[in-house]
């Protein structure tokens, strides 16, 4: 039992060494609310005079059932098939609104992170609280 | 042949661990959105230091599943943190949250919460199947659990020191 403890404790901070050697190393590089920097709540959407192109980042059936009006789907399962419809919709004056379901959900801030990274879309945002937030304001 | 199977077994689990921990090790502010979507740790600073820490033990498990001594100590780690995920998407499913694995990278449109679940629960069978202890007596002595099985057993039995003649 002693022995077994003692592999346990060797495994266990083990561990300890790398994760701190990571933790120092990413500490500067990491933003860690970076996915959360472009975050804007519904009510500041609304105000904006600007265009707001509508991303949705739910699935296909969550789409089908209820969308918000003139959104376009864009997931990252289906990235090469949906992106040129979106670009076709697409106007340089335009701000790119990304939304998933709810607060939980991350695939609106993967999707607006590759908008902005690997096809150079400027601003793109996600919607604080995502779908939910649209029906309960309605 | 069963020791083949279970040396296979290892292999597998320990691989699949390493790969796991390795992607989320090398974007860990990606996983740290991940763990908070789950809104199980309400210590913000918890979850930086989960966020680095798990990859890493995941890591030195999936490793150390391959080294005899290390082995069952490493298989009962595992297997907590499987029980753990699992414990973990159940209750993600149940509160109808729609989140990201967090568990191999990558995001989904749509939580897959029934493949997430039966991925850890047969990983977890595996596990089990694993911590089994074994009775084979031509169990290797070697500290590598792919060592072959019984070699180093022959090799101790060529020995005379190993094997010594009955005075007469």
């Amino acid at each position: 039992m002693k022995r077994f403890l003692r592999q346990l404790t060797i495994l266990l901070s083990a561990a300890v060494i790398p994760a701190s050697v990571s933790a120092w190393a990413y500490w500067d590089r990491t933003k860690w609310d970076a996915f959360r920097d472009h975050a804007v709540p519904l009510s500041e959407v609304l105000q904006w005079k600007q265009t707001v192109l509508w991303v949705d980042a739910r699935s296909a059936a969550d789409f089908a059932l209820a969308h918000i009006p003139g959104a376009l789907r864009l997931t990252e399962d289906d990235w090469n098939e949906l992106l040129p419809g979106l670009l076709k919709e697409w106007e340089p004056d335009s701000a790119v609104v990304v939304y998933c379901s709810s607060r939980s959900c991350h695939a609106s801030e993967e999707v607006a992170k590759r908008l902005r990274e690997e096809v150079g879309l400027k601003p793109v945002f996600v919607l604080r609280g995502g779908w939910e937030a649209w029906k309960g304001a309605q | 042949m069963k020791a083949k199977v279970s040396a296979g077994l290892g292999l597998l689990v320990g691989a699949l661990f390493v790969y796991a921990g390795v992607i989320k090790a090398m974007d860990p502010a990606k996983f740290f959105a991940d763990v908070q979507g789950y809104d199980l740790i309400p210590w913000r600073a918890a979850t930086v230091a989960f966020a680095f820490y798990l990859p890493w033990l995941e890591i030195i498990c999936g490793l150390a599943i391959l080294v005899r001594p290390l082995r069952t100590a490493a298989l009962l780690v595992l297997s907590a943190l499987l029980l753990a995920f699992t414990a973990a998407l159940a209750l993600a499913w149940a509160r109808g949250l729609d989140i990201s694995c967090g568990c191999f990278g990558g995001t989904t449109s749509h939580p897959r919460y029934v493949l997430w679940l039966a991925r850890d629960i047969g990983l977890l069978a595996v596990t089990f199947t694993l911590l089994r202890p074994r009775t084979n007596p031509n169990q290797s002595s070697s500290p590598l659990f792919l060592a072959r099985p019984g070699k180093a057993n022959a090799a101790a039995t060529k020995s005379p020191s190993a094997n010594p003649k009955p005075r007469t």
